[in-house]
């Protein structure tokens, strides 16, 4: 009796085992569609763009004029905004980062650890749109009073710092995005950054601290080291971000689509070009250069994130 | 003692000293970055919390010049996170699903995973070009001017009949 009872549970078998391969395929399909969806983006915005493409050829990427009138579109304003306001966002952020990073595994109160990582979160939580308001509105004003204007008045005459320090300080421009950039991403870089120095082995920190390091050379040649690589990666994701956004950047660059002269000048980046014609594109033409534009931030933006998820490793697939 | 080894030159106040530039370095990033949050929250709240009222809950944008509110826009973000909720839990929990029961260290899955990591932080503008191009446009299209190639062919499978509000 015992002898039936196993065999016949052997047989049997567990209730909705006939779904597994459905759902199995159900699984399936759902991640394939993931992998669609970006290779959709890629060939969508390529076919959109082909036409702006194929009748501008290589002047799209180094002309700077952009005459919806005569149909006459070249992205370079757009492109070099995009590159140098991510850049100057970077190299504003990552010390910042780097500092809040180092100050939440090293130096906090215990006590203090989570409000201000948390705090710092939240300065991740807040929408794109919040900043571009903000930086408009309220730091805009004070950045021309306190920054642009004693900088336009302290650079020597005939200097490069002239040159740099041009443009009109109404507070938007360049710099004013790259600023805001730098305070979106922020809180990005610093949050990797932090999570890659709690990897760090506590034995090996507390070894250097145990022969006599400071803090500094503790962070300068045990964590940065053990970090190194992983800590490129979060950069590149900060840059990744700082490349496409759209909203709080339109608000403060002043969106001229000339080649950006100085830092104080106004400009244009790729997304807030396409955030602020697209939706009144005139023609197939102005459509098609706005598609043809994003699909250059397409290939920008994945190169830089393919780059730091490469760096970061598999590790935070969690 | 390897490190301090290799600077003998370096006497302990100068490292001390180094130290402690580090230190107030590192408390000021954090400070600074405590002060922008401070500044976004705190001019939100002076600015915003006058316009704050009952009718900004339960009346729609007005015409310029008359009394109104933003249930509108609210009700809409609802609406917007709702459905863009439905779609993304299901397709995500599955494919997650199959990441993590099925894919294991498949190459397709790893590419899969790959992508999805660079798909999170793809600029968003980026996608809505996306998505116009792919549901609005062939919609918009006029005899004068089609939708590029491939999606004259889908649109007559997409909408038989082109709906008038689209």
């Amino acid at each position: 009796m015992a002898d039936m009872t196993a065999g016949s549970l052997k047989r049997a078998t567990p209730v909705g085992a006939r779904f597994d391969p459905v759902f199995r395929i159900l699984c399936l399909s759902a991640a394939t569609m993931l992998l669609a969806a970006i290779a959709g983006v890629l060939v969508s915005l390529l076919i959109g763009g082909w036409p702006a493409f194929s009748k501008f050829g290589l002047r799209f990427f180094t002309s700077t004029v952009w005459n919806p009138v005569t149909e006459d579109y070249g992205g370079a304003g757009p492109i070099v905004g995009t590159l140098i306001t991510a850049t100057l966002a970077l190299l504003i952020a990552l010390p910042l980062a780097f500092g809040v990073a180092v100050y939440l595994t090293e130096f906090c109160p215990r006590a203090l650890r989570r409000p201000i990582g948390t705090a710092v979160e939240l300065l991740a939580g807040v929408p794109s749109i919040v900043y571009g308001m903000w930086g408009l509105f309220v730091l805009a004003p004070l950045f021309a009073k306190y920054v642009e204007l004693p900088l336009m008045g302290a650079a020597p005459p005939g200097s490069i710092w002239e040159t740099l320090f041009s443009g009109v300080p109404n507070g938007s421009g360049l710099l004013m995005a790259s600023v805001i950039l730098a305070i979106m991403i922020l809180p990005y870089i610093a949050a990797t950054l932090r999570e890659l120095f709690l990897t760090v082995p506590v034995k090996l920190r507390e070894s250097a601290y145990g022969v006599g390091c400071t803090s500094l050379e503790v962070v300068w040649s045990v964590t940065l080291p053990h970090v190194r690589k992983s800590a490129i990666g979060a950069v590149m994701l900060g840059l990744g971000r700082a490349l496409g956004e759209t909203m709080a950047v339109t608000f403060v660059i002043g969106n001229s689509h000339g080649f950006p002269t100085g830092l104080f000048d106004g400009g244009s980046t790729i997304a807030s070009t396409i955030a602020n014609e697209f939706a009144e594109a005139t023609s197939d033409m102005h459509t098609s250069a706005l598609l043809a534009l994003g699909f250059v931030l397409f290939l920008i933006t994945f190169a830089v994130l393919a780059i730091a998820r490469t760096l970061l490793g598999q590790r935070d697939h969690a | 003692m390897a490190i301090a080894a290799q600077r003998p030159g370096r006497s302990r106040a100068s490292r001390k000293l180094a130290n402690g530039l580090f230190v107030a370095a590192c408390s000021a990033c954090t400070g600074l970055a405590l002060i922008f949050l401070v500044a976004i929250l705190v001019s939100l709240v002076v600015k915003g919390i006058g316009g704050v009222n009952l009718a900004v809950f339960t009346m729609s944008t007005p015409a310029p010049g008359s009394p109104g509110g933003l249930a509108n826009a609210i009700v809409g973000s609802l609406m917007l996170c709702a459905c863009a909720m439905v779609i993304a839990v299901v397709v995500g929990v599955l494919a997650g699903t199959w990441l993590a029961e099925y894919a294991a260290e498949s190459p397709y899955g790893k590419i899969v995973r790959f992508t999805n990591d660079v798909l999170l932080s793809a600029p968003s503008i980026l996608i809505g070009l996306f998505i116009y191009q792919l549901a609005v446009r062939p919609c918009t299209a006029s005899p004068a001017s089609p939708a590029p190639w491939p999606w004259r062919s889908w649109q007559p499978l997409w909408s038989p009949a082109p709906p008038r509000t689209c």
